[in-house]
């Protein structure tokens, strides 16, 4: 396991067996944010937020604990196998604090078909990729970007609009990206460590 | 990024106002809470809303009590009902109040994102229709043509009739009734439409000065004609001409006019050349024109060519149901000139502008609206925005009862004294348990 650097993001799995997935999420994160990416130690899953009447799980909960934590990462995003849901939701596929520290992805929608049955790995993992993207950039305060069809910040509720929405900012995002860096001062790969 | 839309959420239960608060500023939404109805109505004063997420069942006022109290002061604010509990019933009621959609929580996350941006475009279209329609209306010159009493809709009535003939008109009324709006009205729609609308206020000019701007006059036909300028008249060939009042026209002039109106035909001044026009003449006074013939000041003549179609305007005083319309009107005007977020006027307000005899008609009407918008720091015009209105000119139904004096008396104290009741019971030579009794007798509140 990577040990934790400052100023990085910290992937933490809870609960998640196999780690192939965690890994091509880490891998895309440091790839779009060109920032330093950690994957923490793997966490048991977050009964804590389990709602016994809804047999779901609280997104708000996980991220509150998230958030918490005491590693020195900059921003935290959690990935889980259960279904998230946040009170006014039916289900959630992720949830992030805006302009926080933590996000959460959830694989458990992830890996099926739009009309049931398994999608294939090459989807889970595209999937998993492009809403963890979203979910960490609106802990940098980005929010449901409107300007391009072809951005990972559009907003997408469905298995079909998710995978038609790219793995990448648009322009307009990534300046605000790079604004949001500047605000809460963080270097990039590029400008080296702080 | 989204557009910065207000949307307001009320809830009482804080898990659902923070989480949907959350999802939506991820949107790009400025988002709000309220815990309770009296909290959102209160947050309503002070800002726009453009969006309500309204919860049906909440303690001390329920959603569809708050619904109705929204519709009625803020009608451009849209509201959608969200409730754990649905029925038909409180669906139909709630459509029926107002409501633009109902929603049962939780709801799919695409429903609910769907809905609010399907709303903010409805939304966005509907404001946009509402200022191309203002925008038209200017062209036309209608747009302060404004009234629902019956006076008012059979002058508009009047104005179709008369505008497709080319009869000289004479409109009649208080200052500030909008005979040049009337005027400008009967010109846009009428068959020379397409021609110039020349006015002249030949009240606010001398008599030399009167001639030349009506006639116009060639180089050198006095001092300081130093070019040939040509006349109102001529400028209004094929047109309207728009004498504004037309009862201040000295008598020479009257006679010249006359008889331009009746041969088409006139010179200019220091000029040889006979001019033809052809242009149809809309006149307005303020002034008792029978009372300044029999005086001697109007000629008889000049009346029966200038009063072919009489038309007059009521005083803003005897229709005073249009008022709330004509404020609503200015208010919108104003609103978009100066950029503030005032959108409607309290009916205590209201109240006041209908009790108020507007010597000053509609323009006077139209100065006090501006005014308030200018000074206005609410959401919604109040009483505080007319205090102008000074209580003397403010007519009580029974100007001579005691009683109104001393109603009226104990009220200017009681705001003088900020309702500290010892120091108005002091400044009244009363004793506090006489003014509390008096303030309850007389239904008197803060």
């Amino acid at each position: 396991m990577m040990v934790a650097r400052h100023g990085a993001i910290g992937v933490v799995p809870l609960g998640v067996g196999g780690d192939a997935v965690v890994r091509i999420i880490a891998a895309n994160l440091q790839a779009l944010f060109n920032l330093p990416v950690d994957i923490l130690s793997n966490l048991t899953s977050p009964d804590y937020a389990l709602n016994g009447r809804r047999q779901q799980y609280n997104a708000a909960l996980i991220l509150k604990r998230l958030a918490e934590s005491r590693d020195a990462h900059r921003r935290v995003l959690g990935v889980v196998n259960v279904d998230l849901f946040i009170p006014v939701l039916t289900y959630v596929f992720g949830e992030a604090q805006l302009g926080g520290r933590a996000a959460v992805v959830s694989l458990h929608r992830l890996g099926v078909r739009e009309n049931g049955g398994q999608a294939s790995l090459d989807i889970l993992y595209e999937r998993a990729a492009k809403v963890s993207v979203h979910e960490l950039a609106h802990t940098f305060a980005l929010v449901h970007c409107n300007q391009r069809p072809e951005c990972v910040m559009r907003a997408s509720y469905g298995l079909e609009e998710l995978d038609g929405t790219p793995l990448f900012f648009c322009d307009y995002c990534k300046a605000f990206l790079a604004e949001a860096y500047r605000r809460f001062n963080i270097s990039n790969l590029d400008g080296g460590g702080e | 990024m989204a557009p910065k839309i207000r949307i307001l959420v009320v809830d009482d239960e804080l898990i659902i106002r923070e989480s949907l608060r959350g999802w939506l500023q991820k949107s790009g939404y400025n988002v709000d809470a309220a815990e309770g109805g009296t909290a959102a109505l209160r947050m309503l004063e002070d800002t726009p809303y453009d969006l309500l997420f309204l919860d049906i069942m909440m303690p001390t006022m329920t959603g569809i009590e708050v619904l109705a109290r929204v519709k009625e002061r803020y009608p451009q604010t849209l509201v959608v009902m969200i409730t754990a509990y649905g029925s038909v019933q409180t669906a139909v009621e709630a459509m029926k109040g107002g409501a633009s959609d109902y929603l049962m929580k939780p709801f799919d996350p695409d429903q609910l994102t769907l809905l609010t941006e399907k709303l903010m475009q409805q939304k966005k279209l509907v404001e946009e229709n509402i200022y191309l329609r203002e925008q038209v209306a200017e062209r036309v010159r209608f747009e302060n043509l404004v009234g629902r009493s019956k006076a008012m809709q059979e002058l508009f009535a009047v104005i179709q009739d008369v505008a497709a003939s080319d009869a000289s008109v004479l409109i009649t009324g208080e200052t500030g009734t909008g005979k040049e709006l009337v005027a400008k009205a009967i010109h846009a729609k009428g068959p020379r439409c397409h021609a110039p609308f020349i006015p002249i206020n030949c009240g606010a000019l001398p008599e030399p000065l009167l001639e030349s701007e009506l006639f116009g006059y060639e180089r050198g036909a006095f001092t300081g004609a130093v070019r040939a300028k040509k006349g109102r008249l001529e400028m209004a060939h094929r047109g309207t001409l728009f004498l504004d009042e037309v009862g201040t026209v000295p008598l020479k002039m009257q006679v010249d006019l006359l008889r331009v109106l009746e041969t088409k035909r006139f010179h200019r001044l220091g000029g040889r050349e006979e001019i033809e026009v052809d242009f149809r003449v809309i006149a307005a006074t303020n002034r008792d024109l029978h009372e300044a013939i029999q005086h001697g000041e109007f000629r008889q003549d000049f009346f029966y060519r200038l009063n072919v179609i009489s038309l007059h305007i009521p005083p803003l005083r005897q229709r005073r149901e249009d008022i709330p319309l004509l404020a609503r009107h200015f208010l919108e005007r104003y609103r978009r000139e100066t950029n503030k977020q005032i959108d409607s006027i309290h009916p205590e307000a209201n109240a006041i502008l209908e009790r108020y005899d507007w010597p000053g008609n509609a323009r006077e009407l139209e100065n006090a609206i501006e005014r308030a918008v200018v000074i206005g720091k609410k959401r919604s015009l109040g009483p505080e925005e007319f205090s102008f209105l000074t209580p003397s000119v403010l007519p009580t139904a029974r100007p001579y009862a005691l009683r109104e004096s001393e109603v009226a008396h104990l009220k200017k104290v009681l705001e003088d004294f900020g309702w500290n009741i010892s120091r108005a019971a002091d400044a009244l030579e009363i004793n506090r348990v006489t003014l509390h009794k008096k303030i309850k007798r007389y239904g008197l509140r803060q």
